[in-house]
């Protein structure tokens, strides 16, 4: 199980404070605030708002956001392609820090937000007084933003009948509100539930007894929820309350100093969860889940560790992280989001998992595009939403590698892409947390929705290549080390020698002794090759041995690399350090072999493609080192080749 | 323990964010009413940026107390 964990990108998401920090958002980049200013000088200056809020930003960076917006509106710029909402807001407490935050998040869910709002404590004098402004605005939606400090909840109660008194009377008004909004306005309201304070007087018997201020908020929390009718909405406060822990939602100190209903740290939150809602009253919630399969599917690569090496069974704690994404992917699919795969694998090898693996969850029933293959993801992810007829909008992708998401970010910037925490673990959670598939109700047609499109796995042609590949590897500041084999390698050199299938041009197997015996062996030439980018350290990605059989030729012996770096011109570094080093000691010729295996399809072609001529027989190639070497495409360190010393 | 100027740079930073206003420079007895746009919803965000920033905690008592960015610089230096 090494490599793939070996990333030492310790950027992931952090597991502690998924919530409080939105960890499946990108963080923001250096230039945020510049972007912010220069807003009115991009020329579609919506889809850079856009841009700019699908990142974890906090209060702040969200009010800067929603500044933009307002110069953008003053200036009379279109927004295109965001949709126009216009959002009252009637709350308890101080909700200033609230609104901008509202205004900048709802961007990342596709909507230009307006927000009227009251003075402070007039919530219910503008609600019912139907010549108010928020009555008279012409709100799509009016958000209820009470809590439990806002409500008659104080218990005197001494029995049920006692307590349910005073859960329907403080529903009652939170209904009065609402009628009358509905009345006056004709718009539709988000209801709050409510999230109870951390303090008890009873302990645990709160929660049981009709005394118990538990007791009474759940009673409350029930008598709203059965009164909305389907035109109303729910924002699950009480939830987000409970799932970030109440005593941190609920700070008392920042309630007195300048009456926040929660914690300020939670604004982005907050707001997050109300932009999902608006879009989902707009139709932008995403409709499909497009998932890497090695690593993020199940723990290994299918293609080296074979299909009894991936970890996906129930009892081992790797494998259960997996099954976790399994799980929840399958929950998905079954309230109708539709599925998709996009690997780098070798399409039979990839599909057999999902045939013949008894662990496995997910089928090949429950997808509808299946697209593995080596070409990069972007121009895979594009033929999935061109063959489902679904915008790259409504598109969610799941990798483990970075590098794969920098690219479909960079490339299809309208996909969204969660950050992954560097444990497993944590997938399911973290995808679940980035509430992408929000959905205000739920019908037996949005059940039978995935039904719609065939679920039989099918296999997509690539159209055009889209974008710029290569001016995203370039971004990457990608630095190659090669160095001779030694001491210190010689325990992966073995690792990778041993267990890579895919990219292996001979599958050779050698014992650490022989790997050993290589270092000091005047008539071998090895290399041993390092990757890192500005995601982090990919650790040693490839190896060669060439072997000096005739004067002036070498043999090339062994060539592995890692399917993780495929498509970043590696091969080509590596072909380019062979040749400059042949040169040094006077070697002519070049002889690469291919010898196939039934996983390796994948490097048929492998020496054709570097410029090999065919000799005769035994899938031999030929390269004259007088010819020129590949393009230099990026950084090289090198370590000194001792050899024969 | 932080510097005090250390802590002026900081405070420059949170404050200038806050009012999107680059050209900021507090000084010791720089109160609110100095600066355009420091309101008490400002002065509330700067006090729980100020509480992130040096992990620490102000308490209403403590916050009323400070009568210009000196004392706050100083409480700063004090106990972060």
């Amino acid at each position: 199980m090494s490599d793939r964990w070996r990333v030492a990108h310790t950027e992931g998401a952090s597991v502690a404070t998924l919530f409080e920090n939105l960890s499946w958002l990108p963080r923001a980049p250096a230039d945020f605030k510049e972007r912010c200013r220069a807003i009115e000088a991009h020329e579609c200056p919506g889809r850079e708002l856009r841009a700019l809020a699908t990142h974890a930003l906090d209060a702040p960076q969200l009010g800067r956001l929603a500044a933009a917006l307002t110069r953008l509106k003053a200036a009379g710029r279109s927004l295109a392609p965001l949709t126009p909402f216009k959002l009252g807001v009637l709350g308890y407490g101080t909700l200033d820090l609230i609104v901008p935050a509202l205004i900048g998040t709802a961007l990342r869910h596709g909507i230009a937000l307006e927000c009227v709002t009251t003075p402070y404590g007039l919530f219910a004098q503008y609600a019912y007084d139907p010549t108010s402004l928020i009555n008279q605005a012409g709100c799509d939606a009016v958000l209820l933003a009470l809590d439990v400090r806002a409500l008659p909840l104080h218990s005197t109660a001494t029995n049920v009948q006692e307590a349910q008194n005073i859960a329907t009377k403080a529903a009652d008004f939170v209904d009065s509100l609402r009628t009358s909004l509905r009345a006056h306005a004709g718009t539709t309201c988000i209801v709050q539930t409510l999230a109870a304070l951390p303090e008890t007087l009873f302990g645990s018997a709160d929660r049981r007894i009709p005394a118990g201020a538990r007791y009474l908020v759940d009673a409350c929390n029930r008598e709203l929820l059965a009164r909305l009718d389907n035109t109303d909405v729910v924002l699950d406060v009480a939830g987000l309350a409970e799932t970030v822990g109440l005593a941190r939602w609920h700070s008392p100190a920042q309630w007195n100093l300048a009456k926040l209903p929660f914690a300020d740290v939670y604004v982005p939150l907050y707001a997050d969860h109300v932009g999902r809602l608006l879009g989902a009253m707009r139709g932008k919630a995403r409709r499909c889940l497009v998932l890497d399969l090695d690593n993020t599917l199940w723990g290994g690569v299918i293609g080296d560790d074979g299909i009894e090496g991936i970890a996906i069974a129930e009892g081992d704690p790797v494998g259960e992280a997996f099954r976790s994404v399994q799980r929840l992917t399958l929950a998905l699919h079954e309230r109708g989001v539709i599925l998709a795969v996009s690997s780098k694998n070798d399409d039979a090898v990839a599909r057999r998992a999902f045939r013949d693996h008894p662990e496995m969850l997910l089928r090949e029933h429950h997808l509808t595009v299946f697209q593995a293959n080596w070409n990069d993801k972007a121009t895979n992810i594009k033929a999935i939403s061109e063959e489902l007829s679904l915008g790259l909008d409504a598109l969610v992708f799941v990798d483990d590698n970075p590098v794969e998401r920098g690219l479909v970010r960079r490339l299809l910037p309208d996909v969204a892409i969660p950050e992954l925490p560097t444990d497993p673990a944590y997938y399911a959670r973290t995808l679940a947390a980035a509430g992408y598939f929000e959905s205000i109700a739920f019908s037996s047609e949005d059940r039978q929705r995935s039904a719609f499109y065939t679920t039989n796995a099918q296999r997509v042609a690539l159209k055009k290549r889209v974008g710029d590949v290569q001016a995203y590897l370039d971004s990457l500041d990608m630095e190659i080390t090669f160095a001779p084999f030694d001491e210190q390698g010689r325990s992966r050199i073995v690792q990778l020698i041993n267990k890579s299938n895919q990219f292996n041009l001979t599958t050779r197997r050698y014992t650490e002794a022989q790997v050993a015996s290589l270092e000091r062996d005047p008539n071998s030439f090895t290399l041993q090759v390092r990757l890192t980018d500005t995601f982090g350290d990919n650790g040693m990605i490839s190896v060669v041995i060439c072997r000096a059989i005739d004067p002036g030729t070498w043999s090339v012996d062994t060539w592995l690399m890692s399917c993780r770096v495929l498509g970043r011109t590696v091969e080509q570094m590596v072909l380019r350090e062979v040749i400059l080093e042949a040169r040094e000691r006077g070697i002519s010729r070049l002889i690469g072999q291919y010898i196939p295996s039934d996983r390796n399809e994948l490097v048929r072609d492998h020496y054709r493609n570097l410029g090999f001529s065919p000799a005769s027989g035994e899938d031999l190639w030929l390269f004259d080192t007088a010819d020129p070497e590949p393009r230099e495409t990026m950084k090289v360190r090198r370590q000194r080749h001792i050899v024969g010393a | 323990m932080q510097s005090a100027d250390a802590v002026y740079d900081q405070l420059n930073a949170i404050l200038r964010d806050l009012l999107d206003d680059d050209a900021l420079v507090l000084a010791p007895d720089t109160t609110a009413k100095d600066v355009d746009g420091w309101d008490s919803m400002t002065n509330v965000q700067l006090m729980l940026s100020v509480e992130k920033t040096f992990g620490l905690h102000l308490s209403a008592a403590r916050i009323a107390a400070f009568r210009n960015v000196g004392d706050l610089v100083a409480y700063i230096v004090e106990n972060a």
